[in-house]
């Protein structure tokens, strides 16, 4: 039996994350991609969901380095068959903030850094009460937190979440309007055409046209979501 | 052994934990201002447009204090109180400069270097947004620089000409004097001394905002505190339950401040109405429950002897947990290094 829910996020401040960066300005687009979703809701190394993970690639709060483990992490929701897709923005403003590191001296004065990284920079953040919309499919049900954080500031925002009627499954030809992260579907489902989201670590698609599976909902009209979607790192 | 009577242990970790196990403690606080501070970034203050309320939804433009703006200043005082107690030297750690990665300041508030690793702050907060609106909360000054004598007219000082007026004036918009934020600020798995740390830096931390104006005097007015198993609402939201209260019981009436013991009171009604709402685990020390807490606290910080064994024993989970965790890490990114 399969779970679908439809979430949405309310930002309860700004958010940031740079899907881009132009010289000093770091440019936050208004999707969110599903791996960030899943560390949000809490769903990477946890006993609750039972996605723990192998001691060495635990979540920690002293990182030794700045190196990503996605497929470490998120395999364990394939195991337990939870998957969480992009969000789009239902509805949106942007703000510029600029930033820099304080420091400890009574005086200002910008030194030079030894290392190549910026000590100030221009930020466009996506403005508090924006929401998004995404979805989990899950074959168990599921609880999900109230309260997230998101981005590089923690930004606090609030989830909502309304299970969805009981999907059936059809296939053919369909158009996905939300988001998706081609990695997790094109190898299962036969993707036509679609419009590429520039952002690492993985672009994302919308408007996707493909052939293949597809849930779809009583009452709900031109919402299509494709079946058999997990987290793929190697085909 | 404890050294708060007030508060059960059960609510902290024995000592520092390597992993997020759940444990939160929720400091609410209403930052009040006493003076003119000014919170910018592009020589105009910050400010966003959000609903007034949870039940007024017309959209009003408020004054915010961003997160960093509130957690840098604490976290500076905390630094100060280490230097001062002779657990850290400004040598062997400097903010956002060289992080000795082994005292309570880089543990409990986290840093990030490059090669050496990252240590995720325990410290959450989050951009805090005033109960009155924008236009209401501001005013413009003019800015200059006297001469000597106290006048704009010079008398030919360097060469210039005598009689003649400095063009050496501004204008700058401060936030008024008592301006409102009601603000929440998260630590994640408290130890007893950790939490301490923390409550002590919130109690001592008197300015805020741009340092070179000495004019960002705020007060933390502290309400309660939350211990939970998760996150609780947003300042946003406690922001906005404030105002729907204060607008039904007319004591918003602009131009003129609020009323502390009003907000106080709102903010109190507010926080206990939202706790209510959440589905989380959670023991409150609000109102009559955190006063004894509070006072306790306050007494504790208020000796040397009780400041100084809570520094001390902050230091020691500090230093106990640098070495089972970061030290192994932190030499070879030493020998790495040029």
């Amino acid at each position: 039996m399969v779970f679908i829910y439809h979430c949405q996020i309310e930002l309860h401040d700004s958010l940031y994350y740079a899907t881009r960066e132009i010289g000093r300005l770091y440019e936050t687009e208004p999707i969110i991609h599903n791996y960030a979703l899943c560390y949000a809701l809490g769903l990477v190394d946890s006993q609750i969901y039972s996605t723990t993970v192998a001691e060495e690639h635990s979540y920690r709060y002293f990182c030794p380095e700045q190196v990503p483990k996605y497929e470490e992490h998120l395999t364990p929701l394939n195991q337990q068959e939870i998957y969480v897709t992009p969000a789009r923005s239902l509805n949106h403003c942007s703000i510029l903030n600029t930033w820099k590191y304080a420091n400890n001296n009574y005086h200002v004065e910008m030194e030079k850094t030894q290392k190549n990284i910026p000590s100030f920079g221009r930020a466009k953040e996506i403005a508090a009460e924006s929401r998004f919309e995404f979805f989990v499919i899950s074959q168990k049900e599921l609880k999900l937190p109230k309260w997230i954080r998101l981005g590089k500031w923690m930004s606090k925002a609030e989830v909502t979440v309304e299970p969805l009627p009981k999907p059936k499954i059809a296939e053919g030809i369909f158009t996905c309007t939300h988001p998706l992260n081609p990695l997790d579907v094109m190898f299962t489902n036969q993707v036509i055409s679609y419009d590429v989201v520039n952002m690492p670590p993985v672009s994302l698609i919308q408007n996707v046209k493909m052939q293949g599976q597809y849930y779809q909902f009583d009452g709900i009209q031109n919402l299509k979501i494709p079946v058999r979607i997990e987290y793929r790192f190697r085909s | 052994m404890a050294i708060l009577k007030t508060v059960e242990s059960k609510f902290f970790q024995t000592e520092i934990p390597y992993k997020p196990m759940g444990k939160y403690v929720h400091f609410l606080t209403i930052r009040i201002t006493e003076s003119y501070p000014l919170f910018q970034t592009d020589a105009e203050l910050n400010k966003a447009r959000v609903r007034a309320g949870v039940k007024d939804k017309t959209t009003i433009s408020r004054l915010s204090m961003f997160k960093r703006k509130q957690s840098t200043p604490e976290r500076l005082v905390g630094r100060e109180l280490l230097r001062n107690y002779g657990l850290m030297t400004a040598e062997e750690c400097e903010y956002n400069v060289n992080f000795a990665m082994d005292n309570p300041d880089c543990i409990i508030y986290g840093f990030a270097i490059g090669d050496s690793g990252s240590e995720k702050s325990k410290v959450v907060v989050d951009t805090a947004f005033s109960i009155t609106a924008f236009d209401e909360s501001h005013e413009t000054f003019t800015l200059n620089a006297p001469y000597e004598n106290g006048t704009m007219a010079s008398k030919g000082e360097n060469g210039s000409k005598p009689g003649e007026v400095t063009s050496r004036i501004n204008q700058q918009d401060h936030i008024r004097p008592q301006v409102f934020f009601p603000s929440i600020v998260t630590l994640k798995d408290p130890t007893e001394a950790s939490f301490l740390y923390v409550f002590n830096n919130i109690l001592r931390t008197r300015h805020y905002g741009a340092q070179t104006t000495r004019t960002g005097r705020v007060r933390n007015e502290l309400i309660g505190v939350v211990f939970a198993d998760g996150e609780i609402t947003s300042n946003l939201r406690w922001t906005q339950t404030i105002y729907d209260q204060m607008k039904s019981n007319n004591t918003i009436n602009p131009p003129d401040p609020l009323d502390e013991d009003d907000v106080i009171t709102a903010a109190k009604n507010a926080i206990e109405a939202l706790m209510a709402d959440e589905f989380i685990v959670h023991t409150d020390f609000i109102g009559d429950a955190f006063v004894s807490l509070i006072n306790e606290v306050k007494t504790l910080t208020g000796s040397e002897k009780g400041i100084q064994a809570i520094l001390q024993k902050a230091d020691a989970e500090a230093k106990d947990y640098a070495k089972k965790h970061i030290s192994k890490k932190k030499t070879t990114a030493k020998a790495g290094k040029e």
